[in-house]
């Protein structure tokens, strides 16, 4: 702005006009003073003159008075003639400083005395015309005249006075008024000033306001002190404020919505001259274009848009429409169009010519192809991507009920053998055919309705109705605004896979039944030796807990805690498993001994990685029964023939001395008893270990149980002891010999001659024998009890304990024959009755063997053939014992137990 | 004249070995058990032992044979061990034991008698 800017009170610049007008405060004040001092002024004038009036007024009554006393003194003088008493009478006044002269004149008029007080205050007296005027120069007094005597009969007296003396206190006054209009012209100058300083105030900052009103920032303004006018003015003032920001709100919304328009444009519009030169251009030539909207102008089309020169965009816009209500030629076409950095892409343009009175105008919209290219390429990739992809994809719409399909691919046709006629609008459930039992559906019913994605294997149906495994994936798609409209199904044909996995899964089923229910023990570990299996037999064989207690552990660690289970003894102890597999395959099985959670052998063979095979497979076999049995087998078998060989050493031995010697006829005998004892001994002991083979194998099922009387039992044991002469005395005594017993008679018989039979051996000093029944109790269940007493040798506890193995003698010397079987078989035919043998033996004190059967219940007595016991007892092979009996010799029986 | 003397638990057999040696010019002693077969070969100082293997009682034949040939003033005895275990691990525990002979039984009494006399020929 070149014109110079005024600043005002409160910095504001005052417009133009405003400076060339002195403020109004300024204009008030300076009129005010003026108006005072001349309004002051006149006053004054007046004043005086009227003061002057009146003063001249009361100094003639006041002379005239004066006059009218001078007369009244110079009456009587003047009628008497005495000159001197006039003039003695008259000298007081005229020496009176008011008075100028006293001149008396008589009737005829003629002075007679006059006085006349002099400049010095004397007073000249004379007589005659104008002596009184002499002593004071040449000044004509005034004169007040006054008749003495009645009707100035004796004539008048004068008094001169000069009126030119009253003149000096005027002057004063006026002097003093003037200095008074003065003071209230200056005292007037500055309460106006304030005054209206004050009035002024609120009016300049409207002033001021109204002027920031332009802004149409909506202010308002609040007059606080001042008067009503200034308030309404102020309310006028905010009404306008108002009502200007809406109009201005509203007019910038508008512009600025244009203007975001044109900018947000993702085009590039631009506005040309007539040779087709860019005048104008908008942001959007910065995208598009490369160039910034400043750059882009007075560029030629060409540059932007290569080949398009000013004729070529007349002859395109002449040929294309005309708008005849703007009265412009459109042309669209599309183009190749050129980038800032001379980069070539499609665009299309839309070039419009508009004729003004300036000549022609240009106007071009250019949209960039290229994304709506790569979109198009994009979707036709897509497309042909489904057509070619082998999974079957489907879309469905789920906004609508019944959720149809609303697009399917080739592969989806190929799949499920559907057509698209058949397939689209329908629901995917028709792969189903009915067979909803599947618990799949049920979690893609709840993945739908939970909007999420879901994959499952469904057992789906061709249109032929053949069966095929569908691996299905759907996922909702989501629309920008989260909607789910659709969801989209991916399809697999998983047919062969399922049905391979089938067989895998029915192959591990099998696989895991046999392992679960072998006896053997497996133990897998996985590559990186970490154990991933192991089976029921060997958790058993070991007591180790199920899974999660071991599953995970290496071999290592597995190695220890199955060494520390072992045998401690070192020579027990397996290789180490390390050196085992780093061996090889093909090892020989290794025994390994544990202690807990019960003793037990086991056999364990490793079967470590060897060309493909990852896995350690331990096999572990509880041979602890096998072990024991090949343990006892041999056992028996040296302790068998030992025993075998024992008596054989006699028969050998004899037969060869008596072959090979002559032997006296007496010492022939003995050896041949002794001989004979011994071969005798040789088939007993060879009868004995046959009949327990047989118990043993045959496992009790040749046992014929049938009803028998005790006493039936007991009798026909006892009956070949009887018969022989032997020492013993066999005292029978059965109380409850009358009671049945449900065994088997021939090898009860057997039990009982054994017991008896050892009874009379273990008493070689002879002795009784007490044979007698009685009740008592077997596992809770009634029972009978045949005890056999005797007062023999008797045993130890250690010998009693021993008395059931094999071979097993308590006087091992040969001075009593037997072979260490007999009790071995009582207790097996025994027990194999659900019976039991209790032995009572005290050494030298006797022996008492007790035989204990169940009472027979019931329902035993149903199933149990009634036999006839006594007939059997023939059969009850004769003990070769028998001829050895002591001579009898009765005993006290042992206190019973 | 040579002493003889038989540890063996069955009577027979003493009784065989007894009358297989009767014509020889033997003095024989018997003991039925392995404690009483040692204390009595202390006692007797026999030239040869006939010793049952398998005895009752605290110690069987090996353990006495055993104790024979441990002790400097017994060493000399020859110990016959008379065995029914036959087999290698046996008569290689009587040979640990230190037994100069070992016959299986059921044995021949001739050859019993070859056996004391191989022994007791000067060496």
């Amino acid at each position: 702005m070149s014109m110079p800017m005024s600043v005002a009170d409160g910095g504001a610049v005052l417009p133009p006009a405003a400076v060339r007008h002195p403020p109004l405060r300024r204009q008030l004040v300076w009129l005010l003073a003026v108006v005072t001092v001349v309004a002051m002024a006149v006053l004054a004038q007046v004043a005086t003159w009227r003061l002057q009036q009146a003063a001249r007024a009361a100094e003639e009554g006041w002379v005239a008075a004066l006059a009218q006393a001078a007369a009244g003194q110079a009456a009587p003088h003047l009628a008497r003639g005495d000159i001197a008493g006039l003039e003695k009478a008259l000298r007081d006044i005229a020496a009176m400083p008011v008075t100028h002269d006293v001149r008396v004149v008589d009737r005829e008029g003629r002075t007679v005395l006059w006085l006349a007080r002099q400049q010095d205050g004397r007073v000249a007296i004379g007589a005659g015309e104008g002596a009184a005027d002499s002593g004071r120069g040449g000044e004509a007094p005034l004169h007040a005249w006054a008749g003495a005597g009645p009707g100035s009969s004796l004539g008048s007296v004068g008094i001169g006075y000069r009126p030119a003396d009253e003149e000096h206190p005027f002057t004063r006054l006026r002097y003093d008024v003037l200095l008074a209009t003065a003071f209230v012209g200056l005292l007037m100058l500055v309460t106006a000033s304030l005054f209206v300083t004050r009035a002024v105030q609120p009016l300049q900052r409207l002033a001021r306001f109204s002027r920031s009103l332009a802004g149409g920032g909506g202010q308002r303004v609040e007059v606080r002190a001042g008067s009503r006018e200034v308030a309404e003015l102020a309310e006028a003032l905010n009404e306008a404020s108002t009502t200007m920001q809406q109009q201005l709100a509203a007019l910038r919304e508008k512009d600025s919505a244009q203007a975001a328009l044109l900018n947000a444009v993702p085009d590039v519009l631009i506005g040309m001259d007539g040779a087709c030169r860019v005048h104008i251009a908008n942001p959007g030539v910065r995208s598009v274009f490369g160039l910034e909207p400043e750059q882009a102008v007075g560029l030629p089309l060409q540059a932007l848009l290569p080949g398009l020169t000013a004729e070529e965009a007349e002859t395109r816009t002449m040929q294309g429409l005309y708008m005849r209500s703007t009265r412009s030629h459109v042309a669209r076409f599309e183009t190749e169009a050129s980038r800032s950095d001379g980069t070539p892409f499609p665009a299309e343009v839309s070039l419009t010519r508009i004729d003004t009175a300036e000549g022609p105008r240009y106007a071009a919209l250019v949209r960039d192809l290229t994304e709506a290219r790569m979109s198009m390429d994009l979707v036709h990739l897509f497309n042909r991507a489904l057509d070619c992809t082998t999974n079957g994809v489907v879309i469905s719409d789920v906004t609508l009920p019944g959720q149809p399909v609303f697009y399917a691919n080739p592969a989806f046709y190929r799949i499920t053998g559907y057509e698209p006629s058949d397939t689209i609008g329908r629901n995917c459930s028709m792969l189903q055919r009915g067979d909803v039992q599947q618990p799949e559906l049920e979690e893609l019913r709840r993945a739908i309705a939970e909007r999420r994605s879901a994959q499952v294997v469904l057992r789906n149906y061709r249109k032929d109705g053949t069966l095929f495994f569908n691996e299905l994936a759907i996922s909702p798609v989501t629309e920008p605004d989260g909607e789910i409209r659709h969801y989209v199904g991916v399809l697999n044909d998983v047919t062969e896979r399922e049905r391979a996995r089938m067989a895998i899964a029915e192959r591990s089923a099998r696989l895991n039944a046999v392992f679960e229910l072998s006896p053997d023990g497996f133990v897998v570990f996985d590559r990186e030796s970490r154990l991933v299996y192991c089976n029921r037999a060997f958790l058993d064989m070991t007591g180790w807990h199920a899974e999660p207690d071991i599953v995970g552990l290496t071999v290592q660690a597995f190695e220890a805690r199955m060494l520390a289970q072992c045998d401690p003894d070192p020579a027990q102890r397996p290789r180490p498993l390390a050196e085992v597999l780093a061996a090889g395959t093909d090892q020989a099985p290794e025994t390994m001994r544990i202690t807990r959670p019960e003793r037990r052998v086991l056999a364990r063979v490793a079967r470590s990685p060897r060309d493909g095979h990852v896995e350690t497979i331990l096999f572990f076999r509880d041979v602890t029964r096998e072990t024991e049995v090949d343990r006892m087998k041999s056992e028996f078998l040296t302790t068998a023939a030992h025993e075998l060989r024992t008596p054989m050493v006699s028969v050998f031995g004899f037969t060869e001395l008596l072959l090979r010697r002559r032997v006296p006829e007496e010492r022939q005998r003995d050896m041949l008893e002794t001989i004979h004892r011994q071969a005798s001994l040789l088939i007993h002991m060879v009868n004995e270990l046959l009949d327990l083979a047989r118990i043993e194998a045959r496992q009790g099922k040749d046992i014929r149980r049938m009803r028998c009387t005790v006493r039936d039992l007991v009798e026909s044991a006892v009956a070949p002891l009887r018969g022989q002469a032997r020492g013993n005395d066999i005292d029978v005594w059965l109380p409850e010999g009358g009671d049945s017993l449900l065994v088997d008679p021939e090898k009860t018989q057997q039990a009982l001659t054994n017991v008896l039979s050892n009874a009379v051996k273990y008493s070689p000093r002879g002795g009784p024998i007490f044979v007698q029944t009685r009740r008592g109790e077997l596992d809770g269940r009634p029972a009978i009890g045949v005890s056999v007493a005797d007062r023999g040798i008797g045993m130890t506890p250690e010998q009693v304990s021993r008395v059931f193995e094999r071979f097993y003698r308590a006087d091992p010397s040969g001075n009593i024959p037997g072979t260490g079987l007999g009790m071995c078989l009582v207790k097996e035919i025994v027990e194999l009755q659900h019976g039991r043998v209790e032995i009572q033996s005290e050494p030298d004190r006797g022996t008492v063997v007790t035989l204990w059967w169940p009472r027979p219940g019931p329902a035993d007595e149903a199933e149990a053939p009634q036999g006839r016991c006594d007939n059997q007892a023939h059969s009850v092979r004769e003990s070769p014992v028998g001829s050895e009996s002591p001579p009898v010799n009765r005993q006290p029986a042992l206190p019973p137990p | 004249m040579n002493r003889v003397l038989i540890v063996e638990d069955q009577s027979d057999i003493r009784k065989l070995i007894r009358m297989t040696l009767e014509f020889e010019a033997y003095e024989i002693h018997e003991a039925s058990d392995g404690a009483s077969g040692l204390r009595m070969a202390r006692a007797v100082m026999p030239s040869i032992m006939l010793l049952d293997v398998m005895m009752p009682g605290e110690m069987d034949g090996l353990q006495v044979c055993q104790a024979i040939k441990g002790d400097p003033h017994l060493r000399h005895i020859k110990v016959v061990l008379l065995t029914a275990r036959g087999q290698a691990r046996d008569q290689e525990a009587g040979r640990a034991a230190g037994a100069d002979e070992y016959l299986v039984k059921p044995f021949s009494p001739l050859q019993l008698i070859d056996t004391i006399e191989r022994l007791m020929a000067p060496a």
